[in-house]
């Protein structure tokens, strides 16, 4: 499939990753989600400052790695968050 | 007679609403039907100097709305097409000079003497958007492969489809082929993905369109220009024809692409922009 899609011109090679294109396609989606989901910002906020108060109870936290993001997902869009875990609270 | 009025709209300002509507009308009118072109953005007209008709206006559409004269009265003439008619707008005064009830009754009247009804409709989505949907039975998006311009064509959607109306279908304009190609510029697909509508056709990005622009005759006359070829195919498809899109012929060729089959891609895409 991919073998044929790609001689006929339909696949991107995988040097598109990070091109101009493919930046503006990934910022829209995130943007998008965010004005179809309509939360507003201070929503945002509000979650990610309490999923983070929640975690830090139990383990110790790199607070400026914290990344909170509602993405675009195949069913359902998703709010991702990535946490950066020092060590365990004793 | 019963026609069909199709609004065109965008959200986002330039990205070619205007050009759209005088080209799709005068090339719906060339196959021989009888088309009325409604410029919607009272206070901004410009559909009337792009279709060169802007030293014939008498009346307006808010003459027509607060019975100053009759539709008929208001209606130019086109200067080559017979059957292609302008309801131009009025420059003197604001977006609440027409309601959407009298915007409706007006695009009814319409529909009984013509067999397509276009409107222009003005950028953003207050007033103005609401009076030139307000008749639509069916609604064209144009956006440009921008992020500004696809992020506003799809809060134009939600709207489209909250006030009632079915799916919108999208017009991508100014695609520059070549900017594509080198992973510069988001291709059809791309912008097709994100928003989830139907295409209803792409307009390559065309000098033609500033020259006829600057005659007053729209880019359909011009048969060297892609942009009026793809014009004609787009209202060839209104016309419930099956033409298929528009090949831009700036995919990689053949050996190109088995370079990229092969190699791994040692091809020609530049990447100076992602500096």
């Amino acid at each position: 499939m991919g073998f044929w899609n790609r001689l006929l011109g339909r696949e991107r090679p995988s040097e598109w990753v990070g091109t101009p294109a493919h930046a503006a396609k990934q910022r829209l989606q995130v943007v998008l989600v965010q004005d179809r989901v309509n939360l507003p910002p201070e929503v945002m906020d509000a979650i990610r400052a309490e999923l983070v108060a929640v975690i830090s109870k139990y383990v110790e936290i790199e607070p400026e790695g914290v990344e909170f993001n509602l993405t675009k997902g195949e069913k359902f869009d998703k709010l991702t968050a990535n946490i950066p875990v020092k060590r365990a609270r004793t | 007679m019963a026609g069909r009025v199709i609004t065109i709209t965008s959200g986002k300002g330039g990205v070619g609403k205007t050009t759209t509507t005088a080209n799709l009308g005068t090339a719906i009118a060339m196959h021989g039907k009888k088309v009325a072109v409604l410029d919607a953005d009272i206070g901004l007209r410009n559909l009337d100097v792009v279709m060169g008709l802007e030293n014939r206006i008498v009346y307006d559409i808010v003459d027509v709305v607060e019975g100053r004269c009759r539709p008929r009265q208001a209606l130019i003439k086109d200067k080559r097409l017979p059957e292609l008619a302008l309801l131009p707008a009025a420059q003197t005064r604001d977006k609440n000079a027409v309601s959407p009830e009298q915007m409706q009754q007006l695009c009814n009247y319409l529909k009984s003497e013509f067999d397509y009804v276009l409107v222009d409709s003005p950028a953003g989505i207050e007033q103005g958007f609401r009076n030139a949907i307000a008749g639509a039975d069916d609604v064209i998006i144009v956006t440009t492969p921008e992020v500004s311009a696809v992020r506003d064509a799809d809060r134009i959607i939600g709207l489209v489809e909250a006030y009632g109306l079915h799916l919108p279908r999208l017009i991508l304009n100014r695609i520059k082929p070549h900017m594509v190609a080198r992973g510069d510029m988001m291709s059809q697909e791309d912008v097709i993905d994100i928003l989830a509508i139907d295409l209803l056709g792409i307009v390559p990005d065309d000098e033609a369109i500033i020259t006829s622009t600057n005659r007053g005759e729209p880019a359909v006359y011009d048969k060297s220009s892609r942009a009026g070829l793809a014009y004609n195919n787009i209202a060839r498809r209104i016309l419930g024809e099956q033409v298929p899109l528009m090949d831009l012929e700036e995919r990689p060729g053949l050996m190109v692409r088995l370079g990229n089959l092969f190699g791994g891609g040692s091809s020609n895409r530049s990447r100076s922009r992602r500096v």
